[in-house]
């Protein structure tokens, strides 16, 4: 009886805790201090190596169209491992990175080289301790110098460099030639020029915006950072990162509801339900077939234009996104992608930062392995059109010069996914479908950033924002 | 919760050492024992303490008490796929099981290609979810999907943007789902209806019974046990749904068709709210548990069902 | 009305109309599956919801080599069938005690197995992984394989204890009588009896063990011993433009299963129903 009821008890006590059962977390017992002493080792933490014996590099990176993993092992990973005969790098492609690179960083374990998809995410592994500085390399490699300095300011947080930029990206806005000269339009510069294309778009039965966010809902901020950029311009943008004004101040509002305008006209795609349901397949097909006009989007989507245009490569084109108000330039809002640091785990931190140094140590490789996987990749390290191979295309180099222009002389625009703390981003990219469908009013969608923006400010979550 | 069951176990006597009664029936549950304590059990009571702190996914967690629950109670969103879930609930416990039960009543009397058509209706239930939801989007695309096409053929009004349309969200990707699962419940009826004692249905057809009376007197009784299980079973998915609705739209647009899942991982993989995301999968199970538990009771009072 | 009719057939014409409308229904998108795996993206365009024109077969062979089919299909392979066994032996042991035998607090824990399955699946993943990480078990087929031992067993348990209460206990009394211990009933009487049970819950979880994917794109990482379901999400990435390829490898992912399936539907669907859920 006694037995029976205790373990009756028992049980019942166990009914109750395991089926409250909640999400993951790793043991708290053991913290993040302690374990830098234990041995987390897994099989993607090389032991330390011998004198003589290769150590073992790993880096876990995002999954590509196949061609273009196999140009990066040959490019990279080959050259890097012919070149230094003491380490072995391991590059493995990993689907849904970020997701499991948190799961596996988290329990102590994950590769060397950390990847994620921007500042914005590795502040939250710097912050838990995940992440080895990188001055010392710095100053070892000479990164201050060959890499741009804006983007090298976005790795770093209280003065420490944390992470590298492995690629950086801007918004244009892409077009069909033939498409244009069908319909008798000149790419058009200001706002007027836009909505009177606009216009005749839809009279026609045509889509001016082709975008749609089903397959990203990050394609919302993409909108948001245009339109910030062209309507309220660089300097008021800026003057809110800083937090000199607020991101209710009325040109920064009236950004949001000229977008939101141009969704409720029809001008993304006919509706905004097809806004939300279109996946980026038939947005390209869209482009391509002249059944839309523009397409706002950025040079990771370089990589697509061989396919999308595969009968007459020669009608793509970019040009930058028009002025949105009288007075302001039209500028290159700059992004950093992807990221990369070393894991405060990793076994011999120098023969990770040679592979690093190895992105950026020469200009000729790194515009190599852009040729072959072109709009990812992209370091942001001057390069110039010799550099690349012959036959690399000249709407590809253009960009790229003007980038590296933008970046040289401060004259660039920002990205929300690189110069935006991680909840403020989140807000813009998940607010924004609230705004389209009316649940909030633009001015309302701006205070409440404001409010997110501020406490993030407040605790000390900014990504740095290099002056103007 | 004593279970019913058709030959109860013998009444072990006071007699038998304490080794035969107790411990021996226990090493038999070891296995299962200590592979649930080991990848389930453990691994979630060391997440139930993140509920209460302010956890990011990395680093260290702070203890908060009660006030990631304050947050999910006051947040609209939470009820906002709260509510998802109960119109899913609802929507799972008619549609599959009507057109299951219509669809087994109907072959249950068919004899020619009774195999053909059981084997077909079954194929769907066997394909994964990721697979299922391909080509489903497919099927409703925007652009070249089958309210364009019905539309191009002269009914302008079907096309519907399924997937980006908050009104329709939602119901699209349970049609989804319902594509997926109606099978397997239509299955489970048969054999159940093929069980059922036929003298049944001759005395009801002795005494005047149309079709739909067989059916609803003979028939639903009969197999009662099958029905109230896959009435439980609904219930608790229909609080766990994630992966079409994940797939096919992530909860959007604009949480039309957020549930507790995905709300759960967006906190914890997009937002890194990971005690939030504890607190919210807390809240779900504590549901899951009540309507286990609701079941449960129910047989135990002896109510037949 | 009185209409003389013979009480064995009435009309089965209404029977068949709803019966053809539900295969419609059911198997309209599998056709249109098979239709677009053997088109190419242009064709798919072009005529999105007809037969093919021309047949293009190529897009199978690109599916098997893009998808690495060969090495995914036999690492699927072998999870389920480590995950079958291991769950028959595992639910085997515990369905036969919670038949047979009542010790105490059995019943609690019946209770738990029960409501334990309704975990949110998402909540697992970081612990799990610390723990799977420390044993060594990332990135092994036998790491997956545990899991869903864990993860299958309890519904097993339940549907071949129901199998088990459903038998007459007279068989096992007379083993006892002659001095089988619980082991040995288990073995020489129970089992032989159940196996069409046994058979079922090895099916349903070795369905569930191919299809599951959560666990499978978070446990593995490393190329050769990925399972199949990375294979076709590989297809349905963020940019895919190539739904005839995709069509073609969603087709490679549910064969085997549908095939199996085909071979024994008879056993899996009466198992499935057999006893399972009377009791």
């Amino acid at each position: 009886m006694k037995v029976s009821k205790l373990l009756s008890i028992a049980f019942a006590a166990a009914v109750v805790t395991g089926a409250c059962a909640a999400p993951s977390a790793a043991p708290n017992a053991v913290a993040p201090q302690a374990t830098q002493s234990s041995s987390a080792t897994t099989s993607d933490t090389p032991a330390p190596a011998a004198s003589g014996e290769k150590v073992k590099v790993i880096w876990w990176t995002e999954t590509a169209v196949e061609d273009y993993q196999d140009k990066l092992t040959e490019n990279f990973v080959k050259t890097f491992n012919d070149a230094h005969p003491n380490i072995e790098l391991e590059m493995k492609f990993v689907d849904k990175l970020d997701e499991v690179l948190r799961t596996a960083v988290q329990a102590g374990a994950g590769p060397d080289i950390i990847q994620t998809p921007g500042p914005a995410f590795v502040a939250e592994y710097i912050a838990a301790g995940h992440i080895a500085p990188l001055d010392d390399y710095a100053k070892k490699f000479g990164w201050d110098s060959t890499i741009f300095p804006w983007a090298v300011e976005a790795g770093k947080l209280d003065g420490k460099l944390y992470s590298l930029p492995l690629t950086y990206e801007t918004v244009v806005m892409w077009y069909n030639k033939k498409t244009l000269a069908d319909n008798g339009w000149q790419v058009p510069t200001t706002r007027a020029e836009l909505e009177k294309i606009a216009e005749e778009a839809k009279a026609k039965k045509l889509f001016p915006f082709v975008n749609g966010n089903a397959g990203w809902r990050g394609v919302n901020e993409w909108m948001v950072t245009l339109w910030w950029a062209n309507y309220a311009g660089n300097d008021t943008v800026y003057k809110a990162l800083k937090q000199e004004t607020k991101w209710d101040d009325p040109l920064l509002v009236e950004s949001i509801t000229l977008l939101n305008d141009y969704m409720q006209k029809g001008y993304f795609r006919g509706s905004k339900e097809s806004y939300f349901a279109t996946d980026f397949p038939e947005v390209d097909a869209d482009l391509a077939s002249g059944k839309g006009v523009f397409d706002f989007s950025g040079t990771w989507a370089f990589q697509y234009k061989s396919s999308q245009f595969p009968d007459h490569p020669e009608d793509w084109e970019w040009a930058l996104m028009p002025s949105l108000r009288d007075g302001v330039k039209q500028s290159f809002p700059l992004s950093v992608g992807s990221t990369l640091s070393i894991n405060s785990k990793a076994r011999n931190t120098d023969a990770v930062a040679e592979v690093l140094a190895w992105v950026y140590g020469d200009a000729k490789r790194a515009a190599k392995i852009i040729h072959d996987y072109p709009g990812e990749w992209l370091v942001p390290i001057d390069l110039k059109k010799d550099d690349f191979p012959a036959d690399t295309d000249a709407r590809f180099i253009r960009i790229l010069e003007a980038m590296s222009a933008a970046s040289k002389s401060g004259d660039y625009g920002y990205t929300t996914w690189t110069f935006w703390p991680q909840k403020s981003d989140q807000f813009i990219v998940e607010q924004m479908d609230n705004v389209f469908i009316g649940k909030l009013t633009p001015a309302e969608f701006s205070s409440k950033l404001q409010e997110i923006y501020a406490a993030e400010a407040k605790a000390n979550q900014l990504p740095p924002i290099p002056a103007r | 919760m004593t279970l019913p069951t058709a030959n109860p176990a013998r009444p072990i006597s006071r007699k038998r050492p304490f080794f035969q009664r107790v411990v021996k029936p226990w090493l038999f549950l070891l296995p299962i024992l200590l592979l649930n304590v080991l990848v389930i059990l453990a691994p979630s009571l060391s997440a139930v303490y993140y509920a209460f702190t302010d956890w990011t996914g990395l680093g260290d967690a702070r203890w908060i008490g009660l006030e990631n629950f304050r947050r999910l109670f006051t947040d609209e969103i939470f009820w906002q796929a709260f509510l998802n879930n109960l119109i899913w609930c609802g929507l799972f416990l008619t549609v599959p099981i009507a057109m299951a039960l219509l669809g087994a009543n109907a072959m249950a009397h068919v004899r020619r290609g009774q195999v053909f058509f059981r084997i077909v209706y079954f194929i769907p239930y066997v394909m994964a979810s990721v697979v299922v939801a391909a080509v489903w989007r497919n099927i409703l695309n925007p652009s070249i999907g089958i309210g364009v096409q019905l539309a191009n053929l002269g009914l302008p009004w079907a096309d519907i943007k399924f997937l980006g349309d908050t009104r329709t969200a939602l119901y699209s990707v349970a049609f989804v789902d319902n594509w997926h699962w109606w099978g397997y419940l239509l299955v489970l009826y048969l054999a159940a209806m093929q069980s059922v004692d036929r003298s049944l249905y001759e005395s009801a057809r002795l005494e005047g019974a149309n079709r739909w009376q067989e059916f609803v007197h003979v028939t639903l009784p009969g197999i009662r046990p099958t029905l109230v299980f896959t009435l439980l079973i609904t219930v608790i998915f229909s609080f766990l749904a994630f992966d079409y609705i994940n797939i096919l739209t992530g909860g959007g647009p604009a949480n039309a068709s957020e549930v507790l899942s995905t709300l759960i991982y967006k906190a914890a993989f997009r937002r890194f709210e990971a005690g939030y995301a504890a607190a919210i999968g807390l809240t779900t199970s504590l549901i899951c548990m009540i309507f286990g538990t609701i079941f449960v009771t129910l047989r135990r009072r002896g109510m037949e069902i | 009305m009185t209409r003389r009719k013979s009480s064995r057939t009435p009309s089965l014409l209404p029977n068949y109309v709803i019966l053809i409308v539900l295969l419609l229904f059911a198997a309209g998108p599998l056709v249109l599956l098979g239709f677009n795996s053997l088109k190419t993206t242009a064709e798919i365009g072009a005529n999105p919801l007809g037969p093919p024109i021309v047949l293009r077969i190529q897009n199978f062979a690109d599916a098997w080599t893009k998808g690495h089919y060969a090495t995914t299909l036999t690492n699927s392979v072998i999870v389920v069938i480590g995950t079958m066994v291991g769950v028959c032996v595992i639910s085997g042991l515990a369905a036969y005690a919670l038949a047979r035998m009542n010790a105490p607090g059995f019943n609690a824990f019946s209770l738990y197995l029960l409501v334990g399955t309704s975990l949110p699946l998402t909540l697992f993943l970081v612990p799990l992984f610390f723990l799977w990480t420390k044993l060594g078990l990332t990135n092994s087929l036998f790491g997956l394989i545990v899991i869903y031992w864990a993860t299958f067993s309890p519904l097993a348990t339940f549907l071949l204890r129901s199998y088990m209460v459903a038998i007459p206990a007279d068989f096992e009394d007379a083993a006892r009588v002659d001095g089988a211990s619980d082991w040995q009933v288990l073995q020489h009487v129970m089992i032989p009896i159940v196996w069409p049970g046994f058979l079922t819950v090895a099916l349903v979880t070795g369905l569930g063990a191919w299809n599951e994917y959560i666990f499978a794109y978070t446990f593995i990482q490393d190329e050769a011993v990925k399972t199949v379901v990375t294979s076709f999400s590989a297809f349905t990435g963020r940019f895919t433009r190539d739904w005839g390829l995709t069509s073609a490898g969603a087709i490679i992912m549910t064969a085997p299963v549908i095939i199996f399936f085909l071979a024994l539907q008879r056993r899996f669907i009466e198992g499935l129903t057999q006893g399972g859920l009377k009791g």
